[in-house]
């Protein structure tokens, strides 16, 4: 991949732009930015910078929603895949890539935070659910975005192969996986893919991977001994959507070995309501034109009957896909929707402990 | 050059309808704050505001939850009820082989107004944009030519004067704002006066369905569309630009892109701005207005959780709770916690209630408001 053909500028704080892998490509040097100056960065910026703050993030749960306590590996934010349902341009407030220049010391700090929670002498802040064993790149950005350029996830393979119960898992929206086949994982590490329906893929996700492309890439990962991760999420209500869900899932149980499935995540569209002004103005669309309500964490959710209605209808079409060892959970959902969907409510430490 | 078009979009796109006023459903006018009637479908024809849309995706959707929109009408000059919102919900109800359909008849006068808002957010095609301009156009005369003839008439027919000016008077409310309409229809369309586009729009409306199907899909077949052919320029090499990407009208298509842009862009909002101006006024002017107003706004945007609330509230109020005793639920409908408020004066008073409130808790009647639910969304 050229970065030069994918981003317009290549913006580089003076003390990255001779560290690989940026000293590849032209580059102008900028002062330190901070994050609140990330406004005023362009769509098609890459931007290089020092982090200042912590590596490593609880996920940002939200209250009263059962949380599977992942723990995010923060390398970097923003995403120029354009989805129009993602909120991260809207909350960061730029359609800019930034990575993080100073990643050693967010790899040494992940490293000490492994070995103090294998130890237990990790203490959470008052009030955190306990963390999971699960760390995962992609919440702020996507994982594999510039990864084949800039080779961060073998080195996180590196550490996570050898520490176990540790999982480390990749999300993504892409297929770009050619570059891990042959790292030497140790069965440590999940390729996650963010999947939908055709009609979402092809109408709100421009710049993704083709959906087919994301599930060929799936397999090819677990050839090479990957597990698999699928999120369904934003599961999107609109006319058609259980046929669109049924055909998709259905040529995924064609692809994929529900073997190599290590886990199934599901969570229907919601948005926090101050940033659809926001999203409207830089990606209409029509997933907004439709009811909602605003659950207990202040976000807007389709009504819980249809939601429980969505859910159930996607875990029958997933059953095949579905193996004894494959854990499905819905991302972000009420203790109350889990009753009616699965029967109990693990609540955020019930769900948190699935992934220990 | 050939193209075969599909041909169930050829056929179900109706253009016979004729441009011209539209009024409010009168006989509804006591119904119209959210209730819902049946109309026939056989009765009814729909502003061609769904031009090279397949009804297939709605019509699978209306088999699964119902019609979960109503349709929005009012009637033609003729009497003839129109669909000013829902035509392409109409063809599916039609594919299905329904009967009638439920209806809403929002009051008027901006009906080709309504009609336009209520499609933006979907976004329009150039056709579309077309056929509704040439409305607004026509209305806009039709309203100069009514006045003069009506003026006539009650100059000349003195025995039939109070008639008249009834008629007059009708046609007056009827028609007013019809002008203030076009240039509403105008500004929507983000069209300002002079507009090169405006010429552009008015060729296109006139093109043969064929033709105007191609503009719809961006194809053309010139074998199917030899009216297209004959149109003089610029427009004709404006409309072919547009429909073939030539590369000598790369501007035109690219200012046409832009447009179609903006529109996406400026559109999505204008609905809750639109029912304030036009619907909320009216409402809010009438006695117990405010409550109204919210309740009708409601239904028109959340028919799924107005219903739903409805429901939930009538099952409480016929458990006939004692005085004292208030159940309350969470009107999100997430169903995380129930509230049950106790007010008494005295011990035996709140006795009472207790006892009520625990008889309440012992029945069954608790789990039914949990699994209340609606009637579209089927139990999977």
């Amino acid at each position: 991949m050229d970065l030069t053909s994918r981003f317009s500028r290549l913006l580089t704080e003076e003390e990255f732009i001779d560290s690989p892998p940026w000293s590849k490509w032209p580059a102008q040097v900028i002062a330190p930015i901070k994050p609140s100056q990330y406004g005023d960065l362009m769509a098609g910026d890459l931007v290089v910078t020092k982090h200042q703050g912590s590596f490593l993030r609880p996920c940002p749960a939200t209250p009263r929603y059962n949380c599977c306590g992942l723990n995010i590996f923060h390398f970097g934010q923003g995403c120029d895949l354009g989805c129009s349902y993602c909120i991260l341009s809207a909350y960061l407030g730029t359609e800019a890539v930034i990575v993080f220049g100073n990643i050693s010391d967010g790899l040494e700090a992940l490293k000490t935070r492994l070995d103090q929670m294998k130890l237990g002498l990790y203490q959470p802040l008052s009030g955190a659910p306990e963390p999971s064993y699960r760390f995962c790149t992609g919440e702020f950005t996507d994982s594999l975005l510039l990864d084949s350029q800039t080779k961060l996830s073998e080195k996180l393979i590196a550490i996570f192969r050898d520490r176990p119960p540790f999982i480390l898992e990749l999300k993504t929206k892409t297929a770009e996986v050619d570059h891990l086949l042959n790292l030497d994982h140790g069965g440590r590490v999940v390729i996650s893919f963010s999947v939908n329906s055709l009609f979402i893929s092809q109408n709100f996700e421009p710049k993704a991977a083709p959906i087919i492309d994301r599930l060929k890439a799936a397999e090819k990962a677990s050839k090479y001994g990957y597990k698999i991760g699928l999120h369904f999420d934003p599961i999107v209500f609109y006319p058609g959507w259980e046929r669109g869900y049924e055909d998709i899932i259905s040529q995924m149980a064609q692809i994929l070995d529900s073997k190599a499935i290590a886990f199934i995540s599901l969570g229907c569209f919601r948005y926090l309501p101050a940033l659809k002004p926001v999203m409207l103005k830089t990606r209409p669309s029509p997933l907004f034109n439709a009811e909602f309500i605003r659950g207990g964490d202040g976000k807007m959710r389709y009504p819980r009957p249809i939601r429980r209605l969505m859910y159930r209808r996607v875990l029958e079409f997933l059953k095949p896909l579905i193996h004894p060892t494959t854990k499905v959970y819905l991302c972000m959902e009420s203790g109350r929707i889990w009753q009616e969907v699965f029967g109990f409510d693990p609540g955020t430490s019930g769900l948190t402990s699935m992934f220990k | 050059m050939s193209q075969n078009f599909d041909s169930p979009l050829l056929s179900s796109l109706d253009l016979s309808l004729e441009p011209g006023p539209l009024k409010p459903w009168l006989e509804y006018e006591g119904d119209w704050r959210g209730n819902l009637f049946d109309l026939p479908l056989s009765d009814l024809k729909a502003l061609p505001l769904s031009i090279g849309r397949s009804n297939e995706l709605i019509a699978e959707s209306i088999e699964s939850f119902g019609l979960l929109y109503p349709l929005w009408v009012a009637k033609s000059h003729n009497n003839e009820p129109i669909v000013i919102s829902g035509g392409l919900r109409l063809s599916a109800l039609r594919l299905l082989g329904h009967k009638t359909a439920p209806c809403l008849a929002p009051p008027g006068p901006n009906f080709l107004t309504t009609a336009l808002i209520s499609n933006l957010s979907r976004g329009l095609n150039p056709a579309e944009m077309a056929v509704i301009w040439l409305w607004a156009k026509k209305l806009a005369a039709y309203n100069c030519d009514n006045d003069s003839k009506n003026n006539s008439e009650l100059n000349s027919d003195l025995n039939g004067q109070s008639k008249s000016a009834l008629n007059s008077k009708n046609n007056s409310e009827l028609n007013s704002g019809k002008d203030s309409e076009k240039q509403e229809v105008q500004n929507l369309l983000g069209l300002k006066p002079g507009d090169r586009r405006l010429s552009w729009l008015e060729a296109a409306a006139a093109l043969p369905k064929e033709a105007l199907l191609a503009l719809a899909l961006g194809r053309l077949d010139l074998e199917n569309a030899p009216e297209l052919m004959a149109l003089s320029s610029p427009e004709r090499d404006i409309a072919l630009s547009l429909i073939l990407g030539t590369k000598a009208s790369r501007q035109n298509r690219r200012q046409w892109l832009g447009w179609l842009g903006d529109l996406k862009r400026i559109n999505n909002a204008p609905l809750d701005s639109f029912l304030t101006k036009n619907i909320v006024s009216d409402l809010t002017s009438a006695e117990g207005g405010e409550k109204k107003t919210h309740d009708y706004l409601q239904k028109l945007r959340f028919p799924f959780v107005s219903e739903l609330r409805d429901r939930r509230q009538k099952f409480i109020d016929s458990l006939n709770l004692p005085n004292g005793l208030k159940l309350t639920l969470d009107n999100q409908l997430e169903d995380e916690k129930y509230d049950l408020y106790i007010s008494f004066s005295d011990a035996g008073d709140l006795k009472r209630l207790v006892e009520a409130a625990l008889e309440l808790a012992q029945g069954d009647n608790l789990k039914d408001i949990l699994e209340l639910s609606h009637p579209l969304v089927p139990q999977g």
